[in-house]
């Protein structure tokens, strides 16, 4: 393998692997011809044309498409052209933002944003046509000699702001502010070039992008926007912006990601960069800490808008203090005021995406905006409810995207279609507290959320685990905000109740209680709700008279506090006519439940679950006064109405429709009965699985009917196992475990009889 | 000997070579390298074949497209020819697919004669592309590697200019340009041999 000499025109000794031949195909041998081929291999080539534009030469290529300098026919002046780099391939979802941005980009005039004609199509492909500007990216400009003062460089950033801010004004973000996109045009004012044009980067999975360009781009973009969040705002073009500053000022970028990636994210999160002071002499202290607010890694300790980052620039011109303080300052003072923003937006964010999630977290947005409100309160009120918003951003924030992601978008993947959103919920719960290890109070959240969501589509056990991981997390930890606290601890306490444990959810709905009462200012509406919550729980484990009081706690809570009192009040005047009815005073209750009834129709509708609820009640206080024939088409009709509210696979009007069915066998209607308790036990066994004593118990009353219509052999098969889960449950010696034994004996006996019968 | 010479091609290499690495579907950077290194090679090779500017990004699409799915999987079998040839072949394939191509042929045809269907024509025109892509690329790193000046006395030899033009215009004697012009071309020589091991390495059978 040693080099072979070489025979002609004094070339070196060939290179390893190189041949005659190779020398020859590249015009080494001999002649001039390697001349001629570099000189051809950079030499424009003819471009053609896209449609009625002549090309002259591609003048840039980005993530999303290639621009070209072209002519029109008969007009003499140079136009930018510029074509979806997909071409062909593009999606027809890249087409349709490319469209839709190019609409946007056009409804834009300003003298320093580059002027977009309009769109054509051609060949079937979109194109953009713009003005073409003869001009030098704005940092060359910068760095040219003679060196522009600094005081021109910061005129011309200024109004390189102003026709960012137009856009602003107009809802269209750049999100690709980079020196390539602003040109110095030959009268010297910058013109920045597409707008609203460039792609999320999270989007860049095109193979387009070379590695250069990359760099520079990521130089450039926001933290947030190389981290793919999606929901970009001002503040990452104030970003932007901000790296811009200060190259035209320092000549150098804060950050390189050409000198080692890893190095690049490090120094972003440490918000380490030179200071511009130190850099360039007469430029002033102040003016670094212009450029850690426009630089900063967290989006809510920047400049909130480029109006402001414009206006500071401008006061450190004019020499005047500027706004912006050191970063140990600003944490400190806090931008309050700022991140009432963040709250707002994603609470709109939350309604239009997340369902059920979104409603709750918007709600508790609102609820908290109201609170911020109402600041004739304390001013430290007021300012730990700002505290609060700021955490509940952040924290909503984390949520929505675990829901996002481990949740709807597990269910939406390939292979995973079908798939409900509780069988998602169901996958994605083990991961949460891996999730959010370094983040109990998050954790904590996401657990009582997916427990009301399981509790919403009566999966209670499930849910009760869920709501005590939640509890666990916040103590675990050390949290002591009544607030989050209280929320937990109702959560559990309801949850107890729907999984048949009133004694053990009385203390935790009392704990509740206490913290509501101990968080200032009060919060009126969760303290009622506390209260409600106790009752249900007292009323549940036989303490009537103590629910009865805690009722009427809760309803004069909400009818001296709250703006919209009704629910509350319905709920309670309910509540209070049972614990009536369980004390013996049927008339009273009868009384109340009428007037109840009334106030429902009167503020829900007839249709509404209060209606139902309420029906069913004055149902049963008829069948108190064996009233039966007025009970079933009351109780009849509450159920249709439960059923239209919730939708007949739930548990709530299974449970009516079991009440219903009782009350048929009760009169003797018993194959009306039994339908109706075969309906409501194939919802309740799915929902509350077969070793529920709620299902032993309205198995027992479904034998009861099988027995009076003689079908013995049914009933015992329903009996045997209810019997055991209701002596597993509550003894021997509880009355619904008598009621069944007694029942199995009796149909034993006459199924015994039969045989017997049947024998001889 | 092609064997050895890849073998020893890779093994005087720490380093993977784009044409490895592209195999990795996690290496997206190797990519965004691959399409930058040929994209040039694919568009001027179209734009002489006489494909406007639009179809031409659109044969560069397709053949990145179609080599991401053969360098990756299994199709690309390297016994069937040379990663030059392999590439080529793929272009010219991608242009008949692409529907509406063939109105846009032939506008501006003017340097090269075609007769799209004489194979032996259309290689020539790929043979040339491929050793222009290559003076690009190797020029390319020649202006990092020369004083500034030396690389703007090759720019006016490159435009046509005598070497005594350049000298007088440089006021340097017409031997140093010839100097230079003879440094810059071995230079060339020697990275472009570089280049196509690098390729060829590549072509070598993988067993």
């Amino acid at each position: 393998m040693r080099p072979l000499p070489d025979d002609s025109s004094g070339l070196p000794p060939r290179p390893m692997g190189w041949s005659e031949a190779d020398d020859r195909r590249f015009g080494f041998s001999g002649s001039e011809e390697w001349l001629d081929h570099a000189a051809e291999a950079t030499a424009p080539q003819p471009l053609g044309s896209i449609g009625d534009y002549e090309l002259y030469e591609e003048i840039g290529r980005g993530g999303q498409g290639v621009v070209y300098r072209a002519r029109q026919p008969g007009v003499s002046r140079d136009i930018a052209v510029k074509r979806l780099i997909e071409g062909a391939f593009a999606t027809p979802r890249a087409r349709r933002r490319f469209e839709r941005e190019i609409e946007a980009a056009a409804s834009l005039q300003h003298p320093g944003i580059v002027t977009v004609y309009g769109m054509e199509i051609v060949d079937g492909q979109p194109v953009l046509a713009m003005e073409w500007v003869d001009g030098v990216p704005v940092t060359d400009w910068a760095r040219a000699e003679p060196r522009p003062t600094s005081q021109a460089v910061l005129e011309v950033f200024g109004r390189l702001c102003d026709a960012v801010r137009h856009a602003h004004r107009h809802g269209i973000l750049h999100r690709d502010l980079k020196p390539g996109n602003i040109l110095i045009d030959s009268d010297g004012r910058p013109r920045v070039l597409d707008f609203g044009l460039a792609r999320p980067l999270a989007d860049r999975d095109s193979l387009t992008t070379s590695p250069g360009e990359f760099a520079g781009t990521l130089s450039y973009a926001s933290p947030e926007q190389i981290e793919g969040l999606t929901t970009l705002d001002a503040r990452s073009d104030v970003y932007s912006l901000g790296v811009i500053l200060y190259e035209m000022v320092t000549g150098a970028r804060p950050r390189q990601p050409e000198a080692g990636v890893r190095e690049f994210f490090e120094a972003l999160d440490r918000e380490a960069f030179t200071p511009p002071s130190s850099v360039r002499r007469e430029i002033r202290r102040d003016f670094d800490a212009i450029a850690h607010t426009a630089l900063a890694r967290r989006r809510e300790d920047r400049y909130g808008s480029v109006a402001e980052l414009a206006e500071d620039v401008r006061r450190y011109r004019a020499g005047h203090a500027v706004l912006a303080h050191p970063p140990s300052l600003r944490y400190e003072l806090g931008k309050l005021a700022r991140r009432h923003r963040g709250v707002v937006t994603l609470a709109a964010l939350l309604l239009v995406t997340v369902l059920g999630f979104a409603g709750v977290t918007y709600r508790q947005a609102t609820l908290l905006a109201r609170e911020r409100n109402a600041e004739a309160t304390a001013r430290g009120a007021a300012e730990d409810a700002e505290g609060r918003a700021s955490s509940e951003a952040d924290a909503a924030t984390a949520m929505l995207n675990f829901f996002l992601n481990d949740v709807l978008l597990q269910s939406a993947r390939p292979g995973q279609l079908g798939m409900t959103l509780v069988e998602s919920l169901d996958t994605a719960i083990e991961r949460v507290d891996e999730r959010f290890e370094d983040r109990p109070l998050v954790a904590a959240r996401v657990h009582r959320r997916i427990g009301q969501v399981l509790r919403a589509h009566g999966r209670f056990a499930a849910a009760l685990q869920q709501v005590e991981l939640a509890l666990t997390r916040l103590k675990d930890h050390g949290i002591d905000d009544p607030h989050h606290l209280g929320h937990g601890e109702i959560s559990l306490g309801v949850a107890l109740i729907q999984t048949g444990e009133p004694k053990r959810a009385v203390e935790h709905l009392q704990n509740a209680v206490r913290h509501f009462a101990a968080k200032v200012p009060t919060d009126h509406e969760q303290l009622s709700r506390a209260h409600r919550c106790v009752a249900e729980a007292q009323l549940q484990s036989g303490d009537h008279a103590g629910a009865q009081d805690s009722f009427e706690t809760s309803m004069r809570i909400a009818r001296e506090q709250l703006a919209d009192p009704n629910d509350a009040i319905s709920w309670n005047l309910a509540g209070i006519a049972r614990c009536m009815a369980l004390q013996g005073d049927s008339e009273g209750a009868r009384q109340r439940t009428t007037e109840l009834l009334a106030f429902n129709r009167e503020h829900f509708g007839d249709r509404s679950e209060n209606v139902g609820q309420t029906l069913e009640t004055l149902a049963m206080l008829d069948m108190e006064f064996g009233d039966v024939d007025a009970a079933i088409p009351r109780c009849r009709e509450a159920t249709e109405i439960l059923s239209e509210v919730f939708g007949p696979d739930h548990p709530t009007p299974a449970h009516t429709r079991a009440t219903l069915a009782a009350m048929l066998g009760g009169r003797g209607d018993h194959d009306d009965a039994i339908a109706e308790f075969e309906e409501a036990l194939r919802v309740l066994r799915d929902r509350r699985g077969p070793d529920s004593p709620i299902v032993a118990t309205i198995e027992t009353d479904l034998a009861k009917s099988l027995l009076a219509l003689d079908r013995t052999a049914a009933a015992i098969q329903l009996l045997e196992p209810a019997v055991r889960v209701l002596t597993a449950r509550f003894g021997e010696a509880s009355r619904w475990t008598a009621n069944a034994t007694s029942l199995l004996k009796q149909a034993t006996a006459a199924s015994a009889e039969r045989s017997a019968d049947g024998g001889d | 000997m092609r064997r050895i010479l890849g073998a020893m091609a890779s093994g005087n290499t720490t380093r993977p070579t784009l044409l490895q690495r592209v195999r990795d579907p996690e290496d997206a950077e190797a990519w965004r390298e691959f399409d930058e290194r040929y994209r040039l090679l694919i568009l001027r090779y179209c734009q002489r074949r006489g494909l406007q500017a639009a179809d031409a990004e659109d044969v560069r699409q397709l053949v990145m497209m179609s080599m991401a799915q053969s360098l990756r999987g299994f199709r690309y079998a390297p016994e069937r020819g040379r990663f030059r040839a392999y590439l080529g072949q793929t272009v010219r394939n991608a242009i008949p697919r692409l529907q509406g191509a063939a109105r846009h042929i032939s506008h501006n045809a003017g340097d090269v004669e075609l007769a799209a269907t004489d194979a032996g024509d259309v290689d020539a025109v790929w043979e040339r592309e491929w050793v222009q892509h290559h003076f690009r690329r190797a020029m390319h790193a020649a202006a990092a590697s020369f004083e500034p000046q030396s690389i703007e006395v090759f720019e006016h030899l490159r435009a046509g200019e005598s070497p005594a033009e350049v000298a007088r215009g440089f006021g340097l004697t017409v031997s140093a340009v010839y100097k230079i012009r003879t440094r810059i071309r071995d230079h060339l020589r020697g990275t472009i041999a570089a280049q196509v091991r690098e390729e060829e390495a590549h072509a070598a059978p993988t067993g």
